[in-house]
């Protein structure tokens, strides 16, 4: 028979609690031993409990799960404004902190309790709570936040094989982006195929603007002067021709940004070789009498590709509003990535916008929660004239 | 700075219990070792938990989104290269959601 006062060592430590005590607790809360199952279980903290600086909480969602199980890595990427981010592979997150008027009492499966006394009828088990908790962390899907990696870039601009000066690599290796940049590996890689970025002896850097203009107007010439239209050539021919021009690194990143490869067939990508010249021509003076502008542009594009106004969507505005006409630098990357920022310097140039001239300078800035329009209608006003719709400024 | 989380490779599940307020101790002392209260199951299996001379009646719940547990990993050499390994899962919870009823009587045992 047990003994009702009977002290049971745990572990080193009296558990002075039995069954009978248990029950007569129970007993005072008017509940008798038949409204219960069998086991009980007597909630004590560890003797350290943890603390709250070294272990954490965090939420995560059931595929995010199965990442960490596989055994791959999150990163947390902090930087000197408050925007914390967690990334996977492939993913961006915000990390936000969770805090909950409620306590968490974190312990191992009730499985996992140690038995103190056992009747036959009833069994009463020590649980072992290791801490409690009010705060957590959660995870919110987000836009990486891509700028400081053109910015990192653009601290050593390539302008060619020949303009090297420097011996040892400059630039940023892709370790030190991953570290630096908050956004998942997969997000960096992708960016820097998009953009106009190469890997010169190892490390990563921006293509200089000029450069690529000399790139494409070298290869235009030598396409002038064999009277031959680049449809008319493969890449063989390229690869050939711009192999002193510079690497072939560089040439294939080149080739990749302006020309459309479709098997053997090439054509060059009017879109992205007029946002090139107009990139070149503009910085010089901010800006061009409209006219002067669209004569030089038009004469200085390879042979056979046709400028159009909206190629200069993103990188530049045509103000038809002032006398003569001018044409305004104002390239996308150049703008901040807050949003009430970047675009209270776009209504200060152009007072309505349509969706179509304005996406370019806000789609960068949205994530899954909110698209171009949504984000317009969050954080700008709409008006419609004439049929046609308009963004303005809020304020 | 980077910190990185990764899986220790032998991830417990741990079970949780949520309540509301917060714990206190009589004289203001630290938690540790001490007897926070008992855990019983009614017939439907739901919780009932008995802390102080409070009684409360709770649910299992499955968490909508789970919740690891990370541990700091203290190589004691940089605060550059900070790790967290991930210890536990927690998929369930012990909700206590209705106000802790009193429990009146001469014999209460102070905890």
């Amino acid at each position: 028979m047990n003994n009702p006062s009977a002290e049971v060592k745990i572990k080193g430590k009296k558990m002075d609690r039995s069954l009978q005590q248990v029950n007569t607790i129970l007993n005072l809360a008017k509940l008798t031993e038949s409204d219960i199952k069998k086991d009980s279980h007597v909630l004590q903290f560890i003797p350290q409990i943890l603390d709250s600086k070294q272990v954490k909480l965090l939420e995560v969602s059931k595929d995010t799960l199965e990442y960490i199980n596989s055994g791959e890595c999150l990163f947390i990427k902090g930087n000197e404004d408050a925007h914390v981010i967690i990334c996977s592979n492939s993913n961006s997150f915000e990390l936000k902190e969770a805090e909950t008027s409620n306590s968490m009492l974190l312990m191992p499966s009730l499985l996992q309790g140690t038995l103190i006394e056992d009747t036959g009828s009833r069994t009463l088990k020590k649980q072992e709570v290791f801490g409690v908790y009010h705060t957590y962390y959660e995870m919110r899907l987000t836009r990486p936040k891509l700028q400081s990696l053109r910015n990192a870039l653009a601290k050593y601009p390539y302008r060619g094989k020949n303009s090297e000066v420097i011996k040892e690599a400059v630039g940023q290796s892709f370790t030190e982006l991953k570290v630096m940049i908050q956004a998942s590996e997969e997000e960096i890689i992708n960016q820097l195929q998009e953009m106009p970025a190469a890997k010169v002896r190892g490390k990563w850097r921006l293509l200089d603007v000029g450069f690529l203009f000399g790139w494409v107007s070298y290869l235009d010439s030598i396409l002038r002067e064999k009277k031959l239209s680049l449809e008319e050539v493969t890449l063989a021919n390229i690869e050939n021709w711009m192999g002193l021009y510079d690497t072939e690194d560089i040439n294939a990143k080149c080739i990749s940004l302006f020309m459309e490869v479709d098997g053997n067939s090439l054509r060059w990508k009017p879109e992205a070789v007029s946002q090139l010249f107009a990139l070149y021509l503009l910085p010089e003076l901010r800006a061009f009498d409209s006219k002067d502008f669209f004569t030089a542009w038009q004469q200085s594009m390879p042979v056979g590709v046709m400028t159009n106004e909206e190629h200069l969507n993103g990188v530049a505005l045509v103000d038809y509003d002032s006398n003569p006409s001018l044409v305004k630098y104002l390239p996308e990357f150049e703008l901040p990535e807050e949003i009430n920022e970047r675009l209270d310097i776009l209504f200060r140039n152009r007072a309505k916008w349509t969706l179509q001239s304005i996406t370019p300078y806000v789609q960068p800035l949205t994530d899954n929660n909110l698209n171009v329009a949504a984000l317009l209608t969050k954080y700008a006003r709409s008006s419609t004239i004439n049929g046609v719709k308009y963004y303005s400024s809020k304020y | 700075m980077q910190i990185v989380i990764q899986s220790t490779g032998n991830i417990t599940e741990y079970s949780m219990i949520e309540f509301q307020g917060d714990l206190e101790t009589k004289s203001e002392e630290a938690l540790g070792g001490k007897i926070i209260g008992d855990l019983h199951f009614n017939h439907e299996g739901n919780p009932i938990m008995i802390i102080g001379h409070h009684i409360l009646h709770g649910k299992v719940q499955d968490l909508d989104k789970p919740l690891v547990v990370i541990t700091k990993e203290n190589d004691g050499i940089s605060e550059i290269n900070v790790k967290y390994g991930v210890t536990a899962v927690i998929k369930r919870k012990f909700i206590f959601k209705t106000r802790p009823k009193p429990i009146v009587g001469e014999m209460i045992k102070k905890l």
